[in-house]
């Protein structure tokens, strides 16, 4: 069956086999092209998460202060230490401690994820 | 020529850690051979330049599913194979069809007889005739097989059949050009 030259030549006849000079090179391009248009989306996302979900933080704040529930748990610690702080300065304090932490969490959330993706590439 | 299996699997982690222009080794060494089988699919060298492009963009972007398998070769044949199938079932062209039972009664000796040992320039016209009547997978399939001289084995990987059905396919083929090729030299006669 393989020894059909014949359906070999035909084939070769039929179409011409070059690709346009520049080919693989305007190609190279446009996969270039890609990977970078790929590395801004992941930037854009990234930011929009960060700051989506900061806002959502200063939105909860904002609600939080606007009915006094923070203020009335601020009064309740502030009553089982018994220690005279400022409320709107230990407010402050503890909406930044919770963005710290929440912050770090993803931090560590995001670095395992792409620990985990380079040792599937290195399998 | 081309590099062994192992290298090519070196050069796609390369790439996939970031060194994107080794990706360039790919296109160097495959971009014509899978022109050279979307071009005989789709018989148009315009669409066949777009959908080679569409097939290595989508090998690009995709290597990470590549799980070393099979030969990159191959992988890639699929893609292009694959790419090249939608792009001419959207055009709905109707290719003709041939009774079966006329292609089971063909003896394999007369087909040998003809395609062995006549190499005429009428043969060779007609035989490009009938090469486009085929249906786009035959085409794909004597390309890959003819053409290309990718083993049976791989073929089944490219078509996502059995190595026996692969044979089963290039055999009715063969009979089917004979029969389309008879029906050409009657119509000359």
């Amino acid at each position: 069956m393989s020894s059909d030259k014949i359906i070999g030549d035909a084939l070769k006849q039929q179409w011409p086999d070059e690709l346009p000079a520049g080919f693989n090179s305007r190609l190279m391009e446009q996969i270039n092209k890609d990977v970078a248009v790929r590395k801004r989306r992941q930037t854009v996302l990234s930011y929009l998460l960060v700051g989506g979900v900061s806002l959502l933080l200063v939105g909860l704040a904002g609600f939080l202060l606007k009915d006094g529930i923070l203020l009335t748990f601020l009064k309740s610690v502030k009553s089982m230490f018994a220690v005279q702080v400022s409320s709107s300065a230990l407010g402050f304090s503890i909406y930044i401690a919770v963005i710290v932490l929440f912050l770090l969490f993803m931090d560590g959330y995001f670095r395992s994820l792409r620990e985990k993706r380079l040792k599937q590439d290195a399998e | 020529m081309y590099m062994d299996h192992q290298t090519e699997i070196n050069y796609i982690k390369k790439i996939l850690d970031g060194d994107t222009n080794l990706f360039s080794y790919f296109l160097n060494s495959y971009s014509h051979s899978v022109f050279t089988l979307i071009v005989r699919v789709v018989q148009s060298k315009e669409d066949a330049e777009e959908l080679t492009q569409d097939t290595f963009l989508k090998a690009f972007r995709k290597l990470d599913t590549y799980r070393g398998d099979c030969s990159f070769s191959t992988w890639l044949f699929r893609i292009g194979y694959n790419t090249a199938i939608s792009a001419v079932r959207k055009k709905k062209i109707v290719f003709p069809a041939i009774d079966e039972y006329v292609i089971d009664t063909v003896a394999d000796e007369d087909v040998d007889r003809l395609l062995a040992g006549n190499d005429s320039e009428e043969l060779l016209i007609h035989m490009e005739k009938a090469i486009e009547k085929l249906n786009p997978d035959e085409k794909a399939l004597i390309t890959l097989y003819y053409l290309e001289n990718n083993p049976v084995q791989e073929l089944a990987q490219v078509f996502g059949i059995t190595p026996d059905n692969v044979k089963v396919k290039l055999h009715r083929t063969r009979k089917k050009l004979y029969v389309m090729i008879r029906e050409l030299t009657k119509a000359d006669a």
